[in-house]
């Protein structure tokens, strides 16, 4: 049977890459993890909204670039949070009525400030909302808040973005060995005795 | 005129493909006896795992409605009840090598400090085994499937005699060492079933860590390719797969002589004879089909005068704590990998000289999840947002460390497993019921959990993530379930005998986690491989001693 995995191993067997020639000089099993990379390519997020209107999409991706800004790294926008943001929504109802009144609120607080949409308020204006909003006694305010950010992070952290270039994530990949940490200030020391060691 | 064969009668019947049934299966194939495996589900298929996709590419592929191979039973297949007030968290794996497939490899002997536990403090029924009896069993099941971990038994842990390798700790688990050992407390190497080295044919593994999306090389013991794959070289084996079993068949002496199992695909009814039937669908699983195996001979479910099976449900209690060592915040990022979970673990102590304690039992203590890790989940229980706040989840990220305790409940009558004959599944058989609670002694014992990992992180001057004192997972988190079907010396009080036989019923045989009389605060499977080893092997003896 040709299957998925022979494929990929006669890909590999195949291959001349000068990148690709130490891993084949170890099992065809690295050579597969490797080339897993090469061929699951992801696709770019969509540039609109699926789920919200264009002026909610404008807030949500508002609220996930001061929760995560861009700053000599990507910020969540740049991660393509309001997309996963969108996604999530799209497919849980008990979401989208979160997120409808969380967003009516917002609305609200904007008017009080100076009469306009959150995102026409100035970076401060918009702070000082999310600051009270993040601490309101009102669960159904701060919770709002909490799951705006909390699906930022998931969003965040888990695109190639915020989990390899800002966190430096290097799992995940085929190792001869594993050191351990190598820094014996870190270490216990000798034990001599111990209670319970036989 | 039609000629008919005879209907075939199959030496062994086993019911599971996972730790205890492959198991037995190898063990008796290869001593030459003719063994029916019936398996709930499908093999899964290595070449289809997600072992190697990353968090971004399964976000995409998820979006694209693609999904990894499911290996967890749906409640809404196999739905099952609990009280309201009593919620149970079931998880079950339905096809070739069951949990195997995914657990966490933790692999633990029990020492005498748990097989004497009972008979000491007169809690319930005492095991009829010790260490000794089990030690040689473990020793081959060390050797057998692989085992990493140190040379640092204690009173709690023993047997490193055949450990394959450790893998180095982290940068964080050193430092947990080092507080523990400054507070007089041990945290060892732990002990786990993965391959550090090539073993018995089987790749070391390569440190990738997503041994929870299924291992893609099998570096890592699981059922299916360390035990049925070389059962099924014998040429003793056949196996059915989409066999759900419902009842244990009898016979007019009331001994067991086939099994009655529905086609999960069509829902066809079929039936098989065997001279012997081993129950080895986890302790859940087998305890629905033994009472739901009702008979003249057995009107509480087969094997049950002692009215002992589906009580004494018992698992582990346990939480979880994050903190941040000090002396990594900001540091550099490693790839903290390694074999998946935990490298270091802390055996029971608190049963020593000098120590007392108010509750019965004890806990141990595990650590998967220190270091960097692919994702950044601490950073919901950060405060704030903003620049100051992605500074902040960035310099956490190598310092994270996770203590998670795990003790031990005791089994109680009142815990049990129920069938209810006017609530059946989709095959018209009755569904089980779970009734369990934690008790008081558990709420007491972890009093001490919470102050040991206090302690600990104390010690190490860690920053300590907000978390709610007293606090418990939800009833089955652990997936360790035990009891139900407990071996002991009295037939009035256990189900099973000392090799794990039914004292009612002499061709039938429980090796799962159902059959351990205490639950312990270690993970069972190392144990089930050598119970079910060692119940095999008893039984190929009776059988070709004519006993059986």
């Amino acid at each position: 049977m040709y299957s998925r995995r022979t494929a990929l191993i006669k890909i590999a067997t195949a291959a001349t890459s000068a990148a690709l020639a130490p891993l084949l000089a170890e099992t065809p099993e690295a050579a597969e993890h490797h080339l897993h990379e090469m061929l699951d390519q992801t696709t770019p997020p969509a540039l609109g909204p699926a789920y919200f209107s264009q002026a909610d999409w404008e807030t949500i991706s508002k609220l996930a670039d001061l929760i995560i800004p861009r700053t000599d790294t990507a910020g969540a926008v740049d991660a393509g949070v309001p997309h996963w943001i969108d996604y999530h929504v799209a497919k849980e109802p008990a979401l989208q009525e979160k997120f409808k009144q969380g967003l009516a609120y917002l609305a609200e607080q904007a008017h009080t400030v100076n009469g306009s949409s959150f995102t026409a308020l100035t970076e401060a204006q918009q702070n000082a909302i999310l600051q009270a909003l993040s601490t309101d006694t009102d669960t159904a305010k701060s919770g709002f808040f909490k799951t705006v950010k909390d699906l930022t992070i998931d969003g965040y952290y888990s695109s190639e973005q915020g989990l390899v270039k800002e966190l430096d994530f290097k799992g995940n990949t085929f190792r001869a060995s594993f050191p351990g940490c190598t820094h014996p200030e870190h270490w216990p020391t000798a034990e001599t005795h111990q209670e319970g060691a036989k | 005129m039609n000629l008919r064969a005879p209907e075939k009668v199959h030496d062994v019947v086993i019911i599971g493909s996972g730790a205890a049934g492959g198991m037995a299966a190898w063990n008796l194939s290869r001593q030459g006896i003719n063994v029916l495996v019936l398996d709930a589900g499908e093999r899964f298929d290595r070449a289809k795992f997600w072992s190697h996709v990353k968090p971004w590419q399964a976000n995409a592929r998820h979006e694209r409605g693609e999904h990894a191979p499911e290996f967890y039973l749906s409640t809404k297949e196999q739905p099952y009840r609990t009280p309201e007030d009593k919620p149970f968290d079931l998880v079950r794996v339905w096809g070739r090598g069951g949990k195997t497939n995914v657990w966490g490899r933790v692999s633990l002997r029990y020492s005498d400090v748990d097989f004497e536990g009972p008979a000491k403090d007169g809690w319930q029924v005492p095991w009829p085994i010790r260490y000794k009896d089990l030690v040689d069993y473990y020793d081959k099941v060390d050797q057998f499937i692989g085992v990493c971990g140190g040379l640092d038994d204690q009173d709690s842990l023993p047997g490193s005699k055949y450990m394959l390798p450790p893998p180095a700790p982290r940068c964080g688990e050193r430092l947990l060492q080092k507080a523990a050992q400054n507070i007089g407390l041990s945290i060892v190497s732990g002990r786990r079933a993965v391959l550090t080295k090539p073993h018995n044919g089987h790749p070391a593994c390569h440190y990738c860590g997503a041994c929870g999306s299924g291992c893609d090389v099998g570096a890592f013991f699981n059922s299916s390719d360390y035990l049925i794959d070389p059962a099924m070289k014998t040429g003793k084996v056949q196996i059915l797969d989409n066999a759900v079993v419902a009842r244990v068949l009898v016979d007019d002496k009331g001994l067991a002589n086939g099994v009655q199992y529905f086609d999960r695909k069509t829902k066809a009814e079929h039936r098989v004879k065997a001279r012997v039937v081993i129950m080895g669908a986890s302790c859940v699983d087998s305890t629905r089909i033994l009472l739901n195996s009702k008979s003249s001979a057995h009107p509480n479910g087969i094997g049950n005068s002692s009215d002992a099976i589906g009580r004494y449900l018992c698992e582990q209690i346990r939480f979880h704590i994050y903190a941040f060592m000090p002396e990594l915040l900001g540091g550099p990022v490693y790839d903290d990998s390694g074999i998946g979970g935990e490298h270091i673990y802390m055996p029971r102590f608190n049963h020593r000289d000098g120590r007392k304690r108010d509750y019965l039992r004890g806990f141990g203590m595990q650590f998967w999840g220190c270091g960097a890790q692919g994702g950044a989940s601490y950073a919901k229980a950060l405060p704030g947002f903003g620049v100051d706040f992605k500074k902040a989840v960035k310099e956490r990220y190598p310092a994270l460390v996770a203590l998670h305790p795990y003790g031990e409940t005791l089994g109680r009558a009142e815990n049990r497993i129920t069938v209810d004959e006017t609530d059946v599944d989709a095959y018209g058989v009755p569904r089980m019921k779970i009734e369990y609670q934690i008790g008081d002694n558990e709420h007491r014992m972890a009093v001490e959990m919470y102050d040991t990992a206090e302690q600990i992180l104390r010690s190490a001057k860690a920053e300590i993530l907000p978390y709610e004192r007293g606090a418990l997972d939800k009833a089955g988190s652990a997936i360790h379930e035990h009891g139900t079907c407990r071996m002991g010396e009295d037939p009035k009080k256990s189900p099973l005998n000392a090799f794990n036989q039914m004292h009612d019923v002499k061709n039938m045989f429980v090796v799962d986690g159902s059959s351990f009389t205490t639950a312990s605060e270690k993970n069972p499977t190392l144990t089930i491989l050598a119970l079910a080893w060692r119940a095999t092997d008893y039984l190929a003896g009776e059988m070709k001693r004519g006993n059986v």
